[in-house]
C-alpha cells in the first residue's frame, strides 16, 4: 500500500554501519534482513524510497545483490518499478552504479 | 654386639629432609588432583614431541611441505588419536604472515574440537628464538593453551600483528579492523577493505565447509574463519584463512562444470582434462570479474580484487589446496601467476599485501 509520499532509508543508521552478507544465516546484518525487514515495508508504504549509503563502513557485492537485485528476483517488483522507486543515495557515483546494475541485470 | 652410634644431628636433617619431601609430595598430589578436577593432566613422558618447522612458509615449496607436515601430525595426534602432544619450537627461526595465520588457524581448531577432559591437547616447550616467542605471544597461542610466557612483544615488527576469528560475516569485526588500521590504509581503501573482508567472510560461510574437509577428523565445519593484519618492511598485510574443503572443490559445486569450463576457456586455461588447483582459483577470480547474470553467487573475489585495484599498486595472493593464485599491481602493470604444489593446505587463505612504502611483501 502506497500513501505517495517518499521514505527515506539511511542503511548505517536504520540498519548498521556493518552490513554484511547475502543471506540471514550469513550474518546478522545481510542483505536478504535489510530487504525483506527495510526495503520491502518501505516500498510497500511509500512510492518513493531513497536509500543513502554513506556512513556505513562498506557493502560487499552479496549484500548489494541480495538487496537489491533479490528484490527483483524474489519480490513481486518488476526491475522497471524497481528503478523508478527506488533512489540511491551515495557521494560515491560507482556504489549507485553497481546497486542500478544489479536491479538492472534482472530485467 | 656393636654399638650403633647415633648422629642426633644428622638425624633431625634427615627427618626435616623426609618431612620436606614428604610436603612437596603433598603439596604435587594436591595440586595434580586440583588440575584433574580441572580437566588437566594425564600427561605421560610418551606423549608424542612434534618439532615446529624452521619457517612457517607456504610459498617455498620445501618451507610449506615441512609446514604441512607438522601441521598435519598435530592434526592427527590430537583431533584422531586423542593424545597429548609437546610442539617443540627450538628449529622455528621464521613466522611469515600466512603459514603463521595457517599454523595458529589449525591450533584453535583443534582446541575447540580436541579439548576434552584431558585438557588441552597442546603444549609448547623451547621457544629458544626471542622473536619467534614474541609471536607467538603477540598472536594468541600462548593463552590459546594456557602457557605463561614471560616474553614481551616488543619489536616493531611484532607489536602491529592483530589476528581476529569469527564465524560468517561478521561485519563488525571486520569494521574494527578496518578501524585499527586507518591510520596506516590511504582513507580512499578503507571501504574497499571492508568489502573484500566481509565478501571473504560470506564465502567462508556459503561455500568453504559445503562439504567435509578431506582430512579424515569428521569435524563439520560453520563457516569459521581466522584472520590477521601485519604491518612489516612498509606493508601492511592482511590474510584472512578458512579451513573448508578450498575453491577447486566448491567451485564447481555452486557453479556446475559447465560454467567453470567456459570460465577456464577465458582465462585460457582449457586445455587439459583436469585443472590445476591454481587454474581452478583463476576460474573463481575471473567469475568474479564477469558480468555473467546468471552468476548471483559465487562473485566474492571480485572485491576481494579490487582492494588491490584500488591501491593502484599491490599483491592479492590466494592460496587453496594445492593451488597459489597471484595478482600483482605494480608500476602500472598488472601481472598473474599461478602456481601448484605437491600438498594441499585444505582450505582457502587470502592474503592482500598492500606496499605503504615501495617495498616487497615478506612471502
Amino acid at each position: 500500500m502506497s500513501d505517495g509520499s517518499k521514505k527515506i532509508v539511511s542503511i548505517a543508521e536504520d540498519y548498521s554501519p556493518f552490513p554484511a552478507g547475502r543471506f540471514r544465516s550469513d550474518g546478522p546484518f545481510s542483505g536478504e534482513k535489510f530487504r525483506d525487514e527495510i526495503l520491502v515495508p518501505a516500498l510497500k508504504s511509500f512510492d518513493l524510497v531513497e536509500v543513502k549509503m554513506d556512513g556505513a563502513f562498506g557493502f560487499g557485492s552479496s549484500f548489494l545483490e541480495e538487496a537489491f537485485g533479490g528484490l527483483v528476483r524474489r519480490h513481486a517488483v518488476s526491475a522497471t518499478e524497481a528503478l523508478r522507486r527506488i533512489r540511491i543515495d551515495s557521494s560515491d557515483e560507482s556504489l549507485v552504479e553497481e546497486v542500478m546494475g544489479y536491479i538492472k541485470a534482472k530485467q | 654386639m656393636r654399638k650403633i652410634r647415633v648422629d642426633r644431628e644428622r638425624l633431625r636433617r634427615l627427618s626435616n629432609e623426609r618431612f620436606r619431601r614428604r610436603l612437596i609430595r603433598e603439596a604435587l598430589k594436591k595440586r595434580l588432583d586440583a588440575a584433574k578436577s580441572e580437566g588437566y593432566g594425564h600427561r605421560t613422558a610418551a606423549e608424542p614431541v612434534l618439532y615446529a618447522p624452521r619457517v612457517f612458509g607456504l610459498l617455498d615449496k620445501r618451507e610449506r611441505a615441512q609446514l604441512l607436515e607438522f601441521v598435519e601430525a598435530l592434526r592427527v595426534s590430537t583431533l584422531i588419536r586423542k593424545r597429548h602432544v609437546r610442539v617443540n619450537f627450538s628449529r622455528t627461526e621464521r613466522m611469515a604472515s600466512c603459514g603463521t595465520l595457517f599454523f595458529l588457524s589449525e591450533v584453535k581448531r583443534i582446541l575447540v574440537n580436541a579439548w576434552g577432559p584431558t585438557g588441552c591437547p597442546i603444549s609448547c616447550v623451547h621457544v629458544l628464538n626471542n622473536k619467534v616467542a614474541q609471536v607467538l605471544r603477540q598472536i594468541g597461542f600462548d593463552d590459546a593453551i594456557g602457557r605463561r610466557s614471560y616474553v614481551q612483544p616488543t619489536d616493531a615488527d611484532v607489536i602491529h600483528w592483530r589476528a581476529v576469528a569469527g564465524v560468517g560475516a561478521e561485519g563488525v569485526k571486520a569494521g574494527e579492523m578496518v578501524t585499527s588500521l586507518r591510520d596506516k590504509l590511504p582513507p580512499a581503501l578503507s571501504s574497499p577493505m571492508y568489502d573484500g573482508l566481509v565478501e571473504a567472510m560470506t564465502n567462508c560461510v556459503q561455500h568453504a565447509y559445503e562439504d567435509a574437509r578431506a582430512d579424515g577428523c569428521g569435524i563439520e565445519g560453520a563457516g569459521e574463519w581466522w584472520m590477521f593484519a601485519q604491518q612489516q618492511h612498509g606493508n601492511l598485510t592482511v590474510v584472512l584463512c578458512d579451513l573448508g574443503i578450498g575453491i577447486p572443490r566448491s567451485l564447481p559445486l555452486t557453479q556446475g562444470g559447465g560454467r567453470v569450463e567456459e570460465l577456464m576457456a577465458r582465462i585460457g586455461r582449457a586445455t587439459t582434462l583436469s585443472h590445476k588447483d591454481s587454474d581452478m582459483i583463476g576460474a573463481a577470480v575471473e567469475l568474479g570479474r564477469s558480468r555473467l547474470q546468471e552468476a548471483n553467487r559465487g562473485k566474492g573475489l571480485q572485491d576481494v580484487l579490487a582492494v588491490i585495484d584500488e591501491a593502484g599498486e599491490g599483491l592479492l595472493r590466494v592460496y587453496s589446496n594445492r593451488g597459489c593464485y597471484s595478482y600483482l599491481v605494480k608500476g602500472g602493470s598488472m601481472k598473474e601467476d599461478y602456481k601448484d604444489f605437491g600438498d594441499s593446505i585444505l582450505g582457502t587463505i587470502i592474503q592482500w599485501s598492500i606496499p605503504l612504502v615501495h617495498e616487497q611483501s615478506n612471502e
